[in-house]
């Protein structure tokens, strides 16, 4: 079983949850949600890895928006914006004007720190400000902040683009070339490509500002922006009174802050922000049980184990086993040693898996046995094993420093090539909610419905599978726009489907995994794959257990199903693979290049950058280029996008295989599609291979 | 109420999948706002016979309850709670405790066990081994100032109970603490004691009661 992937709203949780152990330094958030002032950025950052989550609510328009701190010096803004009167209307009909009128916008922003005020005493840094999108944030600045005294920060900086509608002045830059006096305008209806050519182009304005904290939780910030407003305000009721920004800061305990501002003394808003330190799981250490203590050999009832047959052992083991979500698939032992053939439904963090199983087996096998080997197993499939000496946990399990000693101990393997497992048969009957969020028309939209999983493994690595779900409420299918797609609609038509689906076979397949060698695994996958497409799905993997690189190859030939989620299919047929490589750069990050022929029978590839924190956080992005021209791509130009995801452990508290993931991808057009085929080997085999068990060996013994 | 129709979804969604099968994810995310305290089958299955009870308050929580002894292994003694979270001892000591909020993984007490058993004052190191919230594990070591503070009697279960009372003040870069550890003088053993667990859970007082009439 593959981490199921879950979806829920992040926000709401991390309100809720937000918190954070030993509070770094943590700057104000501005109305962009970025570091700043009001609505100035300013030079400062968060401290390494952290998140922020804000909205920021004025008169006709609401910003959302999350900042990640990639690197020390670097951070990225997502942004989610509404904006009300954004096109002139009659405001007679109040439903055009709260569906027609409004503009949903996603933009993004970078912002890199050239000077570091604890080393060069000042901080300076330079930014891009909606860089992607339409371009109504459209801006660059150079922002310098220093700190005067422990209570007063100042900014002060020179921006473009937006951040030049006051009192601005012929470009600096006009020095270096007279290209940078003229700013063109965005290419307002695509979108979406990265438009280095208006940069710091056109006039330029000073901005300048200040930050006074009376105390810890209450500070005043004040600034003079050049920003007129004019989206926002051209066909607005409101007006701009002046340059000057102000706004009062409550910060509580959790570092949340509560915020009103009133930009240029005319138009008010409030502002709700938040951090969160991915590092840092709401319940460190997990609230799940006490592993169970090893006991001492000898006060393990010996005389049963004289009578004992082989089968009450593993009976034995195999209900301790289920006690800790392990389920034994085999067990083989001989004169000192005991192989446990196991799957891991439970433990988002492997290695504590070993932990648990070891201990398991230390409670219930005979005392004979020296040596463990867990083989850790996917449908069958052996993966990797983990090899631990009994007398290591037994003399180690009170050792303050057992962490580091077992691992020096324990031996971490590639598994052998087959795998051990009865045929079994699973099913279940659940809820499930289907989403997509931020959209261009509408910020949320949902299908709800009953799920029924079922899967039988007739053989090691050999299983069929089926998932059918059927919606009972939902507006999924309810977009009024229709695709305008100019290539093969492979994607873009999801909302056909969505409303021409009752009863939906979302997968009807067989699967075959085995291990072609010591350092390969292979898939192939027969059936309807997934929602929109059936045929075949082939793929290889190399990964050698303790490499930083894998390699890997697919090879689909795949047709196009009927929007009624059944049996039929359509006419459109493509054969589309990838060759694959997936990098372990090192610090937590995780490079992954796909280059291969697309649905869409488009040739490109596909870039995506990752860090992934020790816990299993991940936050990330990619992009796909192909040859579809930006033209025919349509809206967004080309397809990229933002991954998060959370272990649902990291919220709860409690060890679970499923994940909280949410892709922010602009648009779903058709350039750049991949097939959406389950238990695709990388991500199926990466989280027992050796880095990973290593990386959570603090929770072996947990 | 709200909370009993979201429990009551959580079953109904439980009971429809092959015995065996993890929580699925609207299940737990239920379970996350139901709140979940029920009593473990693994304590369950050992409150069945007459053990060793530790009294614990947990005292900056302000919360107190019954832990039952669930295995001795030489000085060490492995308590549980009805919800499966535990205490580890050594010799009376805290070990190390998990499942309540803090984890406290392993310590290593032998300096200040021995001089606090021997009745002597003195300097001790302590190192205490948290697990972070980026599951790493993080080992900090404390130096304690150890002394004896004369003779206290208790009463048990209506019992007298002659003791010595021991402080133990620790402190490092970070933090500091005050352990006090009440000695019982016939046995020379540890029957009552406060004790600090971590930043997170603070300090924790224990009186270990045998097992009850």
């Amino acid at each position: 079983m593959l981490r199921q992937k879950i979806v829920v709203i992040p926000m709401t949780i991390g309100m809720a949850l937000s918190w954070s152990a030993v509070r770094a330094e943590r700057p104000v958030i501005s109305t962009y949600g970025t570091p700043g002032l009001v609505d100035l950025p300013s030079a400062r950052s968060m401290p390494d890895g952290t998140l922020s989550f804000s909205t920021a609510a004025l008169s006709g328009s609401v910003r959302n928006a999350a900042t990640f701190q990639v690197l020390p010096r670097v951070h990225g803004t997502f942004r989610y914006s509404i904006i009300q009167d954004f096109a002139d209307n009659s405001r007679t009909d109040p439903l055009a004007l709260l569906f027609d009128y409004q503009l949903f916008d996603r933009s993004f922003d970078v912002q890199i720190k050239v000077l570091d005020e604890a080393r060069d005493g000042v901080d300076v840094a330079v930014g891009l400000r909606d860089f992607l999108g339409t371009g109504i944030f459209s801006s660059e600045y150079v922002v310098a902040t220093k700190s005067v005294t422990d209570k007063l920060t100042i900014t002060g900086g020179l921006g473009w683009g937006r951040l030049a509608g006051r009192d601005s002045f012929k470009n600096p830059l006009g020095i270096l070339s007279d290209r940078f006096e003229t700013r063109a305008n965005r290419d307002f209806e695509r979108g979406g490509e990265i438009e280095a050519a208006g940069w710091f182009r056109g006039d330029a304005s000073i901005f300048a500002g200040l930050d006074w904290a009376v105390n810890d939780k209450t500070s005043f910030q004040l600034e003079y922006s050049p920003d007129l407003y004019e989206t926002e305000l051209r066909f607005s009721e409101y007006t701009l009174d002046g340059p000057i920004n102000a706004a009062v800061q409550y910060r509580f305990d959790n570092d949340a802050t509560l915020r009103a501002y009133t930009i240029g003394g005319s138009i008010f808003g409030a502002q709700f922000s938040f951090f969160l330190d991915p590092a840092q799981r709401v319940v460190p250490s997990g609230g799940e049980a006490g592993p169970r203590p090893v006991a001492p050999r000898d006060s393990l009832v010996a005389a049963s184990w004289e009578t004992a047959s082989p089968q009450d052992a593993t009976s034995r083991l195999s209900a301790a086993l289920m006690d800790e979500g392990l389920r034994l698939d085999d067990l083989t032992i001989s004169s000192e040693t005991a192989t446990l053939y196991v799957e891991n439904l439970r433990w988002d963090v492997e290695a504590q898996a070993a932990g648990r199983a070891a201990r398991a087996m230390a409670q219930t096998l005979p005392p004979n046995i020296e040596s463990f080997t867990i083989v850790f197993q996917e449908n069958g499939l052996p993966l990797s094993s983990v090899t631990t000496a009994r007398r290591d946990l037994e003399e180690l399990q009170y050792d303050y420093d057992a962490s580091w000693r077992t691992l020096s101990r324990a031996r971490i393997d590639g598994a052998g090539v087959s795998g051990e497992a009865p045929a079994r048969l699973e099913y279940s009957l659940t809820p499930y909610v289907a989403l997509s969020l931020f959209d261009p028309q509408s910020p949320i939209r949902a299908d709800v419905g009953p799920q029924l999983d079922v899967s039988y493994q007739a053989a090691p690595g050999l299983s069929l599978m089926g998932r059918f779900r059927y919606p009972v409420a939902g507006n999924l299918g309810d977009s009024e726009r229709a695709s305008d797609s100019v290539i093969q609609r492979v994607r873009s038509e999801a909302y056909l489907y969505a409303r021409e689906a009752d009863f939906e076979v979302n997968n009807l397949s067989t699967e075959i995994l085995w291990r072609p060698g010591e350092e390969t695994f292979a898939r192939v996958s027969a059936g309807y794959l997934e929602n929109m497409y059936g045929g075949i799905s082939t793929e290889l993997l190399w990964r050698p257990i303790d490499s930083r690189l894998a390699l890997g190859a697919e090879l689909n030939y795949v047709k196009q199903r009927d929007f009624d989620m059944l049996f039929g299919f359509q006419d459109y047929d493509v054969v589309t693979g990838h060759a694959s490589a997936y990098f372990d750069v090192g610090s937590g990050f995780q490079a992954q290049v796909d280059a291969g022929r697309y649905l869409a029978g488009d040739w490109g590839a596909t870039f995506r950058l990752q860090r992934e924190f020790n816990n299993n956080v991940k936050i990330g992005g990619y992009f796909t280029l192909t040859d579809v021209p930006f033209d025919d791509f349509g809206e967004g130009s080309f397809d990229k996008g933002i991954e998060i995801e959370f272990p649902l452990s990291w919220f709860s508290g409690k060890p679970s295989r499923l994940t909280v993931k949410e892709t922010i991808q602009p648009l779903l057009r058709d350039g750049g599609a991949r097939l959406n085929v389950d238990n695709r080997l990388y991500e199926l085999t990466r989280d027992y291979g050796g880095p990973e068990l290593s990386d959570g060996w603090g929770r072996y013994l947990r | 109420m709200i909370k009993r129709a979201l429990t009551a979804a959580v079953l109904l969604f439980a009971a429809c999948t092959n015995p065996g099968a993890e929580p699925t994810g609207i299940a737990t995310s239920f379970s996350i706002l139901a709140g979940d305290d029920a009593t473990s089958p693994r304590f369950a299955a050992i409150a069945t016979t007459p053990r060793p009870i530790l009294q614990v308050g947990l005292l900056d929580a302000g919360t107190a309850g019954n832990m039952l002894l669930e295995a001795r292994n030489g000085a060490f003694e492995h308590y549980l709670s009805p919800n499966a979270a535990t205490i580890t001892l050594n010799n009376g000591m805290l070990h190390g405790t998990l499942g309540l909020g803090e984890g406290l993984m392993a310590t290593d007490v032998s300096e200040p066990l021995s001089a606090i058993l021997r009745g002597q004052s003195g300097t001790t190191d302590r190192i205490h081994t948290y697990l972070s919230g980026d599951d790493r594990t993080d080992s900090r070591t404390y130096r304690c100032v150890i002394t004896n503070r004369g003779p206290q009697t208790l009463t048990f279960l209506g019992q007298s109970v002659a003791t010595r009372l021991v402080s133990e003040e620790c402190r490092n870069t970070d933090q500091a603490f005050e352990n006090l550890y009440w000695v019982e003088v016939a046995r020379n053993q540890i029957v009552q004691s406060r004790q600090w667990a971590g930043p997170r859970l603070g300090a924790i007082s224990m009186r270990r009661v045998g097992v009850p009439q």
